[in-house]
């Protein structure tokens, strides 16, 4: 087992009083396995990888029974230590390419200074073939001239072409991919998914994907576990998950899907009435029971616990397709 | 490059014939005139009187009196002073290197305590620390410098002793100007082996309370601006790319994200070297620093009018070009400005 997370539970001190954002969330992750993480905006994907590369604000306060890393145990271990996991066993990459690559140098100074921390026996030249050899694989044409350019000189993709070279530098155990191609172009969102897999066989790398987008996951994750309000609600194969999807979230995420379930041509898209709660104000009992139209007055008042069978994890009073 | 340099060069010629005509014409408005002054309030004879405002060309009209200047100064000739009868360009360049030494000191003791300051007040972000040094940085940028001069003088010089009350040099040494910079020019070989490091300090000793005063301003500005613009660099994405790639906080901090809030401070500090030349007049007055702010003042009371134009002209000139140095050193630390 490759990382193992056992009830992770975040909670941030903010001005208005403690919010929870994610609540007891455990999973865990084979080598060289994909696990898509699914969700809307706010449900909690971003915090719970920023608590794996230990990247949480002051403000944040983490408790969970187990956050093992690769046989390491990620709560006690101290802060020099972590950095030599950050960016070396795990990679990490973000929604912004053009943001996230800093602008005041070049994208061959950011590979090389990756490089330079976490393999201090490279020498110079050596870093520098490295680099070349890592724009090459990530599919960037002209590398050399490229090394020296600077991030506005890029467009999105490329960017996040190089972003990706970084995270592999070290050849990780781990690539976390956080909506890695939410900002790009359509047409750029599969080459980029296409590289990433490329990668992982290459590097037999596990990796955990997060995205909002369901048709991303469908392709590419082993397993998906979509997360609702800081919670995991459903988690299964990828294949168990999409054909039947048992919590009426995960369910309402596939309806909203273009070209899944929409039934007649142009009729309107189903849409998932109502927002995710505030976290500071979470409603009683099932986090989802208000959007849920299965939702009755157990619901209201219990939150269902997490049950696993063989096939999956859901946490549902009254499963989609289940007899009442 | 050059291209650039050039045309900001070349923005110089208009500015230069704004701010000539606006010196010129606002000097004469002051009540006073040079020629009374120089006769003395009484026994002033008519005659000589006429005679010596004809020999100083003041009496015609202004505004011929302004194409003659002009066209002395499009030659590099800005007149002689009334008062000392020397060439206003000479003049000028005796006391510019005093000013530029005062000001240089004064701003890099400014930007090398303020940038620190705000990076920690930055990333220490409302501790106590940060508190009590915005607290203090506003005490100092709220200070009037003629009055922080005075205290400054009263403790260091008045009650401890420390330092000197005013001037630039002991009356000990003698230096020859070299470069003009006293703090250069006392490191030369020949005044090393006749008195070793002694004038050295001296020179250091007397320059270190004007620059502070005339630093303090500074100072607090750019520790504000540096707090301001680090924060805002911290929250880039940029910054948790380079805490995911495994940088310690301390490279974090002072590599990836300074860089990047150094823009904005290039550019204060820019705008602050047009406030050291305003400081300058004030400061120098307080510590008889004989550099152009003094000389201003001097030439200002004596309603020396060549002085005070071709003065003027040579502030303007170099509050220019400064901002030409930087727009360069922008470009240096902005990549998105390199052509």
């Amino acid at each position: 087992m490759l990382l193992e997370i056992e009830d992770l539970s975040i909670t941030f001190d903010t001005a208005k009083g403690p919010l929870s954002a994610t609540r007891q969330i455990s999973f865990s992750l084979e080598e060289g396995e994909t696990l898509g993480i699914v969700g809307e905006s706010g449900c909690g994907k971003s915090i719970t990888n920023l608590a794996i590369m230990g990247l949480l604000p002051d403000t944040a306060t983490i408790t969970a029974k187990k956050m093992i890393f690769d046989g390491v145990d990620l709560q006690t271990i101290k802060e020099n230590d972590f950095r030599k996991i950050r960016g070396a066993k795990i990679g990490m990459i973000f929604q912004d390419p053009m943001s996230a690559l800093n602008p005041s140098f070049t994208v061959g100074f950011q590979i090389d200074e990756t490089l330079k921390i976490h393999c201090p026996e490279m020498d110079k030249s050596a870093r520098g073939a490295r680099a070349l050899e890592l724009m090459h694989q990530v599919g960037i044409p002209a590398p050399a001239e490229r090394l020296k350019n600077y991030a506005h000189e890029l467009s999105g993709g490329m960017s996040q072409r190089v972003m990706i070279a970084m995270a592999i530098a070290c050849k990780p155990k781990l690539l976390i991919a956080d909506e890695p191609t939410t900002a790009l172009d359509v047409t750029i969102q599969a080459q980029i998914m296409k590289l990433l897999k490329d990668l992982q066989k290459e590097y037999q790398m596990a990796m955990i994907l997060v995205t909002h987008d369901l048709g991303v996951v469908a392709q590419n994750a082993d397993r998906i576990q979509v997360m609702y309000a800081g919670e995991i609600v459903e988690s299964a194969k990828s294949k168990v998950l999409l054909q039947d999807p048992k919590h009426p979230y995960t369910d309402g995420l596939l309806s909203s899907l273009p070209g899944k379930k929409a039934t007649a041509f142009r009729a309107p898209l189903p849409s998932i009435a109502g927002m995710v709660p505030d976290l500071r104000a979470r409603p009683n009992g099932c986090q989802f029971n208000p959007r849920c139209e299965f939702a009755d007055d157990k619901c209201k008042t219990t939150l269902p616990s997490l049950e696993h069978d063989q096939a999956r994890t859901l946490r549902c009073f009254h499963p989609v397709g289940a007899s009442v | 490059m050059l291209r650039f340099i050039l045309g900001k060069l070349g923005d110089l010629v208009p500015t230069l014939i704004g701010i000539s005509i606006l010196s010129f014409v606002l000097v004469r408005f002051v009540p006073g005139d040079p020629v009374m002054l120089l006769l003395g309030e009484r026994g002033a004879d008519p005659a000589v009187y006429a005679q010596m405002k004809k020999d100083m060309g003041l009496d015609l009209p202004v505004w011929r009196q302004y194409i003659n200047f002009a066209t002395d100064a499009a030659q590099g000739d800005l007149g002689t002073s009334i008062i000392s009868k020397r060439p206003v360009v000479k003049e000028f360049f005796d006391r510019f290197p005093a000013t530029l030494e005062l000001g240089v000191v004064a701003l890099l003791f400014a930007i090398i305590i303020g940038i620190p300051l705000g990076i920690i007040a930055a990333v220490k972000r409302n501790s106590f620390y940060d508190y009590f040094l915005m607290g203090g940085s506003l005490l100092g940028y709220s200070m009037p410098i003629f009055w922080w001069g005075l205290v400054l003088i009263l403790i260091f010089s008045v009650q401890l002793g420390w330092t000197p009350v005013s001037g630039r040099m002991s009356v000990m040494f003698y230096i020859e100007p070299w470069t003009g910079f006293m703090l250069i020019d006392t490191l030369t070989s020949e005044v090393r082996e006749l008195d070793g490091l002694a004038p050295f300090w001296s020179a250091l000793s007397h320059l270190i309370l004007p620059a502070v005063a005339m630093g303090t301003i500074p100072l607090a500005v750019i520790a504000r601006m540096t707090r301001s613009s680090m924060l805002e660099v911290l929250g880039e994405d940029y910054i948790r790319t380079a805490k995911a790639k495994g940088l310690s906080r301390y490279r974090t901090v002072a590599v990836h994200a300074l860089r990047n809030a150094l823009i904005p401070i290039v550019t204060i500090v820019g705008l602050m070297f047009g406030s050291i030349i305003t400081g300058a007049i004030l400061t120098e007055t307080i510590f008889s620093w004989p550099g152009i702010g003094r000389w201003l003042v001097a030439s200002i009371n004596a309603r020396d009018y060549p002085v005070i134009q071709g003065g003027v002209l040579f502030i303007a000139t170099m509050i220019v070009i400064i901002n030409v140095l930087v727009d360069l050193a922008y470009a240096v630390v902005n990549p998105k400005m390199r052509g």
